[in-house]
């Protein structure tokens, strides 16, 4: 369960990205924030995913502060969630292969799994014909499922995406969006940070962040 | 668990990458090897020189015209209450003719006609190996009593060998020491290039929650695998360059060993650690 109270977060020089959020996310739900740039969407995910700390009020993932948290304790924290990033971090120099692949042997899992999963993975986003191509002579929108399947390849308790459909076609939006809901059936936590409303669908729930504060939810 | 295939990948990466730098690391780190197995060779060498019974550890001490067995016997206890003596045995001037006439052959001119009569007594001093490096200024004590003629020692280039161990040995330290800084500073530099030419990519796994263990492992083993072939091919040169002293330097070839599996042993284990040391402190930094 995820459990943010009163949070805020003002950058240095004074820009509010937060301001008093405060929401519950229950183990296991789907969950859509939406709202135009600026709202404070990538700054929430981070701060659930422990890349930023709030400067006031308090993020709680699974019982954990990861404000708080020791290093150790954060990364394995880590370990247990997927973040496909808005801008894909992926290492250039590597395979897509590899790029996906790294998080399963981070979790120690055999070589033989690793190949079969990371195969399986990538042919859900359609790209096991680019396997072996390196990150870098991807396509913006393959890149950025890519990172979709990097973050789900090892079945993590929670699933953050931010705009994971932002750089693709209609028909790879559909894809990559019909994958995380799958996903969410499969009882993972699925947190979608969007700007538009496209893909919002029954079941899953909805905030709307404006100027860093929920407006509708 | 290691990640063993994504070490093997960095491993693989950093030589398609860099092949350059990897060979010009393992050549210094072979070329340091070959020192520090000749440093190890050679305190080693010195070392065995001591325990090397007649030629080095021993001294022949003549005397003065024909003493009574009283006199002899009291100047074996002159002698015994000096430091660094472990045995005194006395060699009639007959004795003295035998052994002369083993060494340069019965027919040799110099002894042929020669008479026993004609050579002193004498008493041969063995040395305790602890106390080679003081076997000049015993001699020199010696020398001085009254009742003896002459004294002649250190016979041979074991017989200095083993007269400078404790220069060859703090020498050998010293040597190793420096090698070892040279080593380790190697190991230290090429981590932390590596570390910077993978600093977007540590940036990454860190980010998807990679350990330290995960992020370093490669590190480690890359300087581990740089080191220990490193030591072994500066011991196979090292081994190389003794055996050809050895056989084209005819008067060393009774006196040197072969290069030893132990002394490569040794030289391949320093290397190993002095190279967790380097890598240890290029990730601390």
């Amino acid at each position: 369960m995820i459990a943010i109270e009163n949070a805020a977060k003002v950058y240095d020089g004074g820009v509010t990205a937060l301001s008093g959020v405060s929401l519950r996310i229950e183990k296991g739900a789907c969950c859509f924030i939406q709202g135009p740039s600026g709202a404070g969407k990538t700054t929430l995910l981070n701060l659930i995913y422990g890349l930023e700390r709030p400067t006031s009020g308090s993020v709680e993932v699974a019982g954990i502060n990861p404000a708080r948290a020791s290093h150790a304790t954060l990364q394995g924290l880590r370990r247990h969630m997927g973040f496909a990033f808005q801008d894909f971090k992926l290492v250039e120099g590597w395979s897509a292969y590899e790029n996906a692949a790294v998080v399963l042997e981070m979790a120690g899992k055999p070589r033989s799994y690793v190949r079969t999963r990371v195969w399986k993975v990538l042919e859900w986003v359609g790209l096991q014909h680019r396997m072996y191509e390196r990150a870098a002579d991807l396509s913006g929108g393959e890149r950025q499922r890519l990172a979709l399947a990097r973050a789900v390849v090892h079945t993590p308790e929670i699933i953050l995406a931010d705009e994971p459909v932002a750089s693709m076609d209609q028909m790879s939006a559909q894809v990559v969006m019909n994958l995380l809901f799958r996903m969410h059936k499969r009882g993972m936590t699925v947190i979608i940070a969007s700007h538009g409303r496209d893909y919002i669908n029954e079941g899953t729930s909805f905030i709307r962040l404006h100027h860093g504060m929920i407006e509708d939810a | 668990m290691f990640p063993i295939p994504y070490i093997a990948r960095h491993l693989r990466r950093a030589l398609i990458l860099r092949p350059l730098s990897g060979f010009l690391t393992l050549l210094a780190c072979s070329l340091a090897g070959t020192l520090l197995a000749l440093t190890v060779y050679g305190v080693d060498l010195a070392r065995t020189a001591t325990l090397v019974p007649v030629s080095a550890s021993s001294m022949m001490v003549y005397i003065k015209g024909r003493p009574s067995a009283e006199a002899i016997e009291r100047m074996r206890q002159d002698l015994s209450s000096l430091p660094g003596i472990e045995r005194i045995i006395f060699i009639p001037r007959a004795e003295g003719l035998k052994r002369m006439r083993q060494w340069l052959g019965p027919d040799n001119p110099l002894v042929a006609d020669l008479e026993a009569d004609e050579l002193p007594d004498a008493l041969e001093v063995r040395l305790n190996p602890n106390h080679m490096d003081q076997a000049q200024t015993l001699a020199a004590r010696i020398a001085h009593l009254p009742e003896i003629e002459d004294v002649r020692y250190n016979q041979g280039l074991m017989g200095h060998l083993a007269g400078s161990y404790q220069g060859i040995r703090t020498a050998g330290i010293i040597l190793a020491g420096a090698l070892i800084l040279c080593l380790g500073l190697i190991v230290f530099l090429t981590v932390r290039v590596s570390l910077e030419g993978r600093r977007h990519e540590i940036e990454i796994l860190t980010l998807l929650g990679a350990d330290r263990l995960f992020l370093y492992t490669p590190h480690i083993v890359e300087a581990l695998v740089l080191c220990i072939v490193g030591a072994v091919l500066g011991c196979l040169l090292a081994g190389y360059l003794v055996e050809t002293l050895r056989v084209h330097i005819s008067i060393l070839e009774g006196v040197m060993g072969a290069f030893t599996l132990r002394q490569a042993a040794v030289v391949i284990v320093l290397c190993m650690l002095l190279s967790l040391t380097g890598v240890g402190l290029a990730l601390r930094r």
